[in-house]
């Protein structure tokens, strides 16, 4: 059941890549094109994780996700999510988003100790994107791309960072206690984690394939 | 700490739903008002271009009158005035008792033809209607505006206020020019537009509350070329005033 579920997010990453590249000369704008990019580094990311899970290099797997992948994520999704948006300023949006998070990468790394239950970074780094994305769909909802959102990127980019980031705030958040003390719980959610996780992937497949250039472009 | 992080992660879970719910609410509601705000702004649209159309028909129309009729007065009214010269010489001439009672009803059918030709040249070129209410004009202007829902008019006008046709005409375009820049550029929500006759001028006032423009600048823009090349056309002095963040101003004076 385990592996059934790691392998369908494997197949859903791994098709949003596909559909991304097959897409890439349609796209006009270069932000979707550094999305190409970002959603083939994850599903490469994904791959090297399960053949370093394979060789047993479990440790080496954990520090790539911890120190790469994860904080190159954030880093990604602020400045995607802000070349979506409606700022003027996005440079400075940028910064201000990305500074805390990395001061609160930082802290984590030199105390784990004191935040060992807690994953601290992700907390703020995941509120900082929460944030970002809720003002890029006020600013979709509040314009005119509202009237034609079925043929509109932004809406299912966002609406999967949402399903995904937002529904597993909770679980990431605790996750080293549900998985110390709540184990049945935390596999339970890790289920839904991934099936949301899956949802995203599935969002980004369809943002390349609704897009319209009729339509009003990202 | 155990028991707090469990609580954290109940209220978060609970507050997520909350989210979640809340935000599929709010894009139904903003879809809803949005689809009827551009329904309504097309429509106003349509309108507006099928009035621009009316007008502009209704104006081809005029003027292929007015060239038809003074078609009618310089070519064909100048050969029957000629021939009516030349049927009054022949009656000076020692003509037969007969012919002479021909050429004389010869002469009045001519005589008769010219008086109803110049009538009809007159009707066709719509001589009679030298003045237009000018007042009139800017009203229908102005509700056109008004139709977009876009911005407010205040208008102050005279009732009944007559002028020559073609200034009016120019004045008019004026008008138009001023209002489409204030909602194309200045992105105003407030329009005062004010028409009166002061000693013997046409004076008029037209602002917006947008967000100005700077006139060095703009100075080859060809809206405000048409706007003061029209002014000079029938006579008038025509100022244009603007600052950034305090909206524009035009003030034309008109002597009649």
């Amino acid at each position: 059941m385990y592996n059934y579920f790691v392998y369908l997010l494997l197949f859903c990453e791994g098709v949003a890549s596909f559909v991304s590249l097959l897409y890439w000369k349609k796209n006009k704008g270069y932000e979707m094109k550094y999305f190409s990019i970002y959603l083939t580094f994850i599903f490469l990311s994904e791959v090297f994780g399960h053949i370093t899970q394979k060789l047993l290099l479990n440790n080496i797997n954990q520090m790539y996700i911890d120190y790469i992948a994860i904080p190159l994520e954030f880093v990604f999704l602020y400045w995607f999510i802000i070349q979506l948006s409606q700022y003027t300023r996005k440079t400075k949006i940028f910064l201000m988003a990305l500074f805390p998070y990395l001061i609160s990468f930082i802290i984590e790394t030199f105390f784990k100790a004191t935040f060992e239950f807690l994953n601290i970074s992700y907390i703020v780094g995941n509120l900082f994107l929460l944030i970002l994305v809720l003002k890029c769909i006020n600013d979709f909802m509040t314009s005119n791309n509202i009237l034609q959102f079925m043929y509109s990127p932004i809406f299912y980019i966002c609406i999967g960072i949402l399903l995904f980031y937002l529904g597993t705030f909770p679980y990431y958040a605790i996750k080293n206690v549900l998985w110390a003390e709540f184990k049945t719980i935390g596999l339970k959610y890790w289920y839904i984690a991934i099936v949301l996780n899956c949802l995203m992937y599935c969002m980004f497949t369809i943002s390349f394939l609704c897009y319209k250039q009729k339509s009003i472009s990202p | 700490m155990l028991q707090t992080e469990i609580y954290l992660a109940l209220i978060l879970s609970t507050c997520i739903v909350f989210i979640f719910i809340a935000g599929i609410v709010l894009f139904i509601l903003q879809y809803r008002k949005r689809k009827i705000q551009y329904q309504s702004e097309k429509k106003a649209m349509e309108l507006l271009h099928l009035n621009e159309m009316k007008e502009a028909t209704l104006q081809m129309q005029q003027l292929t009158m007015q060239d038809i009729g003074r078609e009618i007065h310089d070519g064909v009214g100048q050969r029957l005035t000629l021939a009516s010269i030349y049927s009054k010489q022949l009656l000076h001439k020692n003509l037969s008792e007969e012919n002479q009672l021909k050429m004389e009803e010869i002469s009045n059918i001519i005589n008769e033809s010219l008086v109803q030709l110049r009538l009809l040249s007159r009707e066709l070129a719509n001589e009679q209607e030298h003045s237009i209410d000018i007042d009139e004009l800017f009203v229908v202007e102005i509700e056109k505006v008004k139709a977009l829902a876009v911005c407010d008019v205040e208008f102050t006008g005279e009732k009944e206020f007559f002028i020559d046709n073609k200034k009016a005409m120019f004045i008019i375009r004026i008008l138009q020019e001023f209002m489409q820049n204030s909602l194309k550029y200045a992105e105003c929500t407030q329009m005062f537009i004010s028409l009166k006759k002061e000693n013997d001028c046409l004076v008029l006032n037209l602002s917006d509350n947008g967000k100005g423009f700077d006139l060095q600048a703009s100075t080859k823009g060809i809206g405000l070329h048409n706007m003061k090349r029209r002014a000079e056309m029938i006579g008038a002095s025509m100022e244009i005033s603007s600052s950034i963040g305090l909206g524009t101003s035009l003030h034309l004076q008109l002597p009649l």
